[in-house]
């Protein structure tokens, strides 16, 4: 059995981009959602087999906020990664994750990111194009994700878990 | 007399104590008892207005208390006015605590009233000059610790956790989590400082008893009313830890495998206080 390593993620976007959903369709047996309201965050895990070793993932899915100055930066202390999440039906959410991206860039500027662009089952109604990409795509990796189907979402989490995983980490447990 | 007359060098002194007695009918200690130097030192002043500063308060002391006392006759409104607040919390968290610690001790009675350990302790009584009930107060427990975390303070990641209930270590990691994220949460709601933390908190008999460190985060669940030997001991443990594994906290990425060894420490802490081991303490 191989040894196994925690990492804390966490889920930033606006207000109804599909994090919740998300988590959900990713993660079973999640903590009362009760308390992203009331604490401003709620907290689920998952474990994921990779070759090396498994990884379990406490994933804390943050309140959406539209302003990062709501953001408890409390919540995102130790984190290990971040997946942002933006609507792909709706073109602010994405200038909001920029914005976010850039403002946790200044406090924690190595950690490993993600930019979901969700609701990928939507995409005729997608405000987002290719040019408002450009940008954004230089800066952090790009998933079309879709929590109703699940399109990608395995992917995403998976592709954030094998960026936390340090090149030390891999090869201490190849040595294990 | 005034108190820079008091603060006066040595020497000076002399002259002023006399009149100052003379003066003062209610002086119950004779001046004459203040040992004052021949020839004043470099701080000799400083000495003797301190001496003289105790015999002052000494003799003004009597006064004070019948001017209080009387207020209190005349007066108790103002003085319970400004006690009510604080008796009423010290009141209310007593009866509450006892209240819990009765709970418990009726639980822990009823669920086994027919076992051996019953019908033991019913032989002591007959053949001791103890009572029944007392023999069972004694024996009634106060408090158990169920289960205690270990969590790393950053992260918020579980480290090692012990449990009486296996069942428990299942959501002990979203448990550890939620706790820090609690924590957090208080701090940045009451606007506390980095080094303030929540101690415990407490809901239908079950309290969480917290205690950090810079770095770590050790949560027990105590059912009942957790004693000071339980709280001391989380203090203790807290200390050794964070000196014992304080390179591995700070180098912690993920890999709780150094940690495993605390396992036995943790399991140690998992203690049952009774009547009895209370007893035992206090002899």
């Amino acid at each position: 059995m191989s040894k196994q390593i925690k990492k804390k993620i966490c889920l930033i976007g606006s207000f109804g981009v599909g994090k919740t959903s998300l988590v959900s369709k990713y993660v079973k047996g999640i903590f009362s959602e009760k308390y992203l309201s009331t604490v401003g965050v709620m907290i689920s895990q998952k474990a994921i087999q990779l070759p090396d070793c498994e990884v379990l993932l406490m994933v804390w899915d943050l309140a959406g906020e539209d302003d990062f100055q709501g953001l408890r930066l409390s919540f995102i202390k130790g984190a290990s990664g971040v997946l942002f999440v933006a609507d792909g039906t709706r073109s602010e959410t994405l200038q909001l994750t920029q914005q976010h991206i850039d403002r946790l860039g200044e406090f924690y500027s190595d950690i490993p990111t993600l930019l979901l662009l969700n609701k990928a089952d939507l995409k005729d109604r997608w405000e987002i194009t290719d040019a408002h990409l450009n940008d954004v795509e230089s800066r952090v990796e790009v998933f079309h994700t879709s929590a109703k189907t699940g399109e990608n979402v395995e992917d995403a989490f998976s592709r954030i878990t094998e960026m936390m995983i340090s090149p030390e980490e891999r090869a201490m447990e190849a040595f294990l | 007399m005034s108190a820079t007359d008091l603060k006066q060098p040595a020497a000076a002194l002399p002259r002023r104590l006399p009149d100052a007695r003379s003066t003062t009918t209610f002086v119950s200690t004779p001046v004459e008892s203040i040992s004052l130097p021949q020839a004043a030192p470099p701080d000799g002043g400083r000495k003797v207005g301190k001496a003289s500063d105790r015999q002052l308060g000494h003799a003004l002391k009597p006064a004070i208390e019948q001017v209080v006392l009387d207020t209190l006759r005349e007066n108790p409104k103002v003085v319970i006015d400004i006690v009510y607040p604080v008796l009423g919390r010290v009141i209310r968290k007593s009866i509450t605590s006892a209240l819990q610690a009765l709970v418990a001790s009726i639980e822990s009675q009823a669920a086994d009233v027919f076992s051996f350990k019953r019908l033991k302790w019913r032989w002591q009584a007959l053949t001791s000059d103890r009572s029944y009930a007392e023999i069972v107060l004694a024996n009634s427990v106060i408090c158990s610790v169920d289960e205690v975390l270990l969590i790393h303070r950053e992260t918020g990641l579980l480290l090692v956790h012990a449990s009486r209930d296996p069942e428990h270590a299942r959501d002990a990691d979203l448990v550890s989590s939620m706790l820090t994220a609690i924590e957090d949460f208080a701090r940045d709601s009451f606007d506390l400082d980095a080094d303030d933390s929540l101690s415990s908190f407490s809901m239908a008999g079950q309290t969480v008893l917290i205690r950090t460190s810079p770095m770590m985060l050790i949560a027990a669940a105590v059912a009942g009313n957790p004693t000071s030997k339980v709280n001391d001991m989380l203090d203790e443990v807290m200390e050794q830890l964070h000196s014992d594994y304080h390179d591995d906290l700070g180098n912690f990425s993920g890999d709780v495998e150094p940690f495993i060894s605390i396992l036995p420490v943790l399991e140690a802490c998992l203690t049952t206080e009774t009547g009895q081991t209370q007893h035992e303490q206090t002899n």
